[in-house]
């Protein structure tokens, strides 16, 4: 899980500077980076959650 | 009803005078349109340029001696042809002389500039203490507090060695400072058919070519910046963060992944050249450091907090939060307010002058900086107060900070309405990015830095790419494409676009660089204390002393300190 995040939040910028390389249009340049973006995003929030799967708080601490 | 003889004459008597009228405009048309050709052909040539000859240099009156030594109360008579430098006395004064003072002043008001307001920025580091102290319990004061004094003197030596090369290395052409030229070295591979900047190779020690005055200058100023970075981070870790792995963190925040960031976005690497590159807007633009700072620090502090892991108390087994307040909210709002006062510096003082090329437009920043402090500060009251029935002084203070933060990228490209607006809305998100952390994600954040500098530093980005207003001028160009960096609200969705790309770095590379680094960190020393340290107050196991010797402290076993007079 902590890996799988670690690669969406990479992938996510993968994406957003591909935009940049494959089209000139400016809108579809704004997607990919928005998308870019949120994917990045989303990683975080998935090693945070593997974070969370073994959470002291969960054992009382 | 009949019209009679009067009728008629008053109507040809009307006529007569619409006829005068229209002759009089057209005479007036013919005679001034000619006129106001010939006056125009008269004003196009410029005045023809009166050379100054050596003999015009020579002939400057000078006070003499005696004049001067009877004193100068209105300050008539100090400051003189007299005063200019000569390169040779025996020759007297040139014109050469009084064209190469000229140069050096301007370099000398940029120097003086930029190396107060960096003394102003270094001073923001007793705003964080302050802070970050208040917002702690007090069993852990002395820790906090060591923690954001030494992150000073770790962050700064590390730049020293070679985080300010890796960043600065390659900067060359910073005019304000005489250009910089001893910063001549970027590292940049070529993909693409685009040439990618990634590291400077000069630097290192600030040794060799770069024992350079205007290098030191720079040094002083992107150190100070550098470490308000480093020190975000010991907010978010506090009161569980063993101070030798606080250390080796800070070391590499300073010397590897801020540089690195700094230098992609200020030392010429390849997120400042996608404009150039790809034709889109001015490339990533960060005026002095919404992302390259504040970004950088939240981001690197959600990931330690994310390896530390909370407080114990923190959650129950539920994991619904329970409150730790601080210990000092006096301590915290005073620390907000020498803040505020620090980034008088932190933003104006990113012109890196205050003559020539545009930066008179100091005033203009440091009232943006002002009004969206104000407005952040609105933004979480008006939040707090809606949704909790109290406006709560310490995310009153970091509504303020979060306003600050979020004006800091793009303050040298917007006017105050946009100042305003964005900095209310850091103020009202801030507030809600720290229910979201501590609720959602569960990480624990004792002082809301990550809300603070993270999620506001990002907004203040994507900021910049909305409200720039396109009046700016620094120079005629900004990361070599010329004009003034406009944002989307004013015509320029390329200028966003590079904005988000910013953004998608900071959390797709900047925040994994600092997750791997601080895992392993973890492994090799261990970034927590133990249990028994952290339930007794950090101050006696890791500092030695406490930082309130004359109270008794008493643990209640769920993390909780009670004061009790001594």
């Amino acid at each position: 899980m902590k890996g799988l995040g670690l690669a969406m939040a990479v992938g996510g910028w993968v994406i957003a500077v591909a935009g940049l390389l494959v089209v000139d249009d400016t809108a579809v340049r704004m997607v990919l980076a928005l998308a870019g973006f949120a994917t990045a995003i989303a990683g975080v929030m998935t090693l945070n959650r593997g974070h969370l799967e073994d959470a002291p708080w969960k054992r009382g601490f | 009803m009949m019209r009679g003889d009067g009728w008629s004459s008053r109507i040809a008597h009307r006529r007569a005078r619409r006829n005068v009228g229209i002759t009089l405009v057209l005479v007036a048309l013919l005679g001034v349109s000619p006129a106001a050709l010939i006056r125009a052909d008269e004003a196009a040539p410029a005045a023809a340029a009166v050379p100054i000859t050596a003999a015009d240099i020579k002939n400057v009156p000078v006070p003499s001696t005696d004049d001067l030594a009877k004193g100068d109360p209105g300050g008539t008579i100090t400051g003189n042809a007299g005063d200019i430098v000569m390169a040779d006395a025996k020759a007297g004064l040139t014109l050469n002389d009084v064209v190469s003072q000229i140069g050096q002043n301007r370099i000398a008001i940029n120097f003086v500039w930029t190396l107060i307001t960096g003394y102003l920025v270094m001073f923001m580091q007793a705003g964080f203490a302050l802070v970050e102290t208040g917002l702690c319990r007090a069993k852990n004061a002395n820790h906090t507090m060591m923690m954001n004094f030494m992150v000073y003197g770790f962050g700064m030596f590390a730049y020293w060695v070679m985080g300010f090369a890796l960043q600065q290395g390659g900067s060359a052409g910073v005019t304000n400072l005489g250009g910089l030229q001893a910063l001549s070295n970027e590292f940049k591979i070529s993909l693409f058919g685009k040439d990618w900047g990634l590291f400077g190779t000069q630097g290192f020690f600030l040794s060799g070519q770069t024992y350079d005055v205007g290098v030191m200058v720079m040094f002083l100023f992107q150190m100070v910046f550098m470490d308000t970075a480093a020190t975000i981070v010991t907010g978010a870790c506090a009161e569980r963060w063993k101070f030798a792995a606080f250390a080796m963190s800070s070391m590499m925040l300073a010397a590897i992944w801020y540089p690195l960031y700094g230098n992609w976005a200020w030392g010429g690497g390849w997120l400042s050249q996608l404009g150039v590159n790809f034709k889109i807007g001015h490339g990533y633009c960060d005026f002095a450091g919404s992302g390259v700072v504040h970004a950088v620090g939240g981001l690197s502090a959600l990931a330690a907090g994310m390896i530390i892991g909370p407080r114990i108390g923190k959650y129950n087994r539920d994991g619904s939060p329970n409150a730790m307040p601080g210990h000092d909210i006096t301590m915290v709002l005073l620390g907000c307010f020498i803040l505020a006062f620090g980034w008088f510096g932190f933003n104006p003082g990113s012109t890196l002058g205050a003559s020539g090329a545009g930066n008179l437009r100091i005033g203009s920043i440091a009232v943006n900086t002002m009004i969206a402090g104000a407005t952040g500060s609105f933004g979480a009251i008006l939040y707090m107060w809606m949704r909790f029935g109290k406006p709560d002084a310490s995310m009153s203070g970091n509504g303020l900070l979060a306003g600050l933060v979020a004006i800091t990228a793009p303050s040298g490209f917007v006017n105050t309405v946009g100042a305003a607006i964005l900095g209310f809305v850091a103020g009202a998100l801030v507030c809600l990015s720290v229910e979201f952390i501590e609720r959602v994600m569960k990480v624990d954040d004792p002082v809301g830095a990550i809300s603070v500098h993270g999620t506001c530093g990002l907004w203040g980005v994507l900021s910049l790419g909305l409200f720039a207003d396109g009046t700016s001028n620094y120079g005629g160009s900004w990361n070599g494409v010329d004009g003034s960096v406009t944002g989307l609200f004013y015509g320029d969705a390329g200028q966003f676009v590079c904005q988000l790309i910013g953004c998608c770095t900071l959390v797709g590379i900047i925040f994994t660089i600092a997750y791997l680094i601080n895992w392993g960190i973890n492994i090799f020393v261990g970034q927590r204390v133990s249990a028994e340290a952290e339930l007794e107050g950090l101050d006696l196991p890791e500092m030695g002393a406490l930082g309130y010797p004359e109270f008794q402290l008493v643990t209640t076993g769920t993390g909780r300190s009670v004061e009790v007079g001594g």
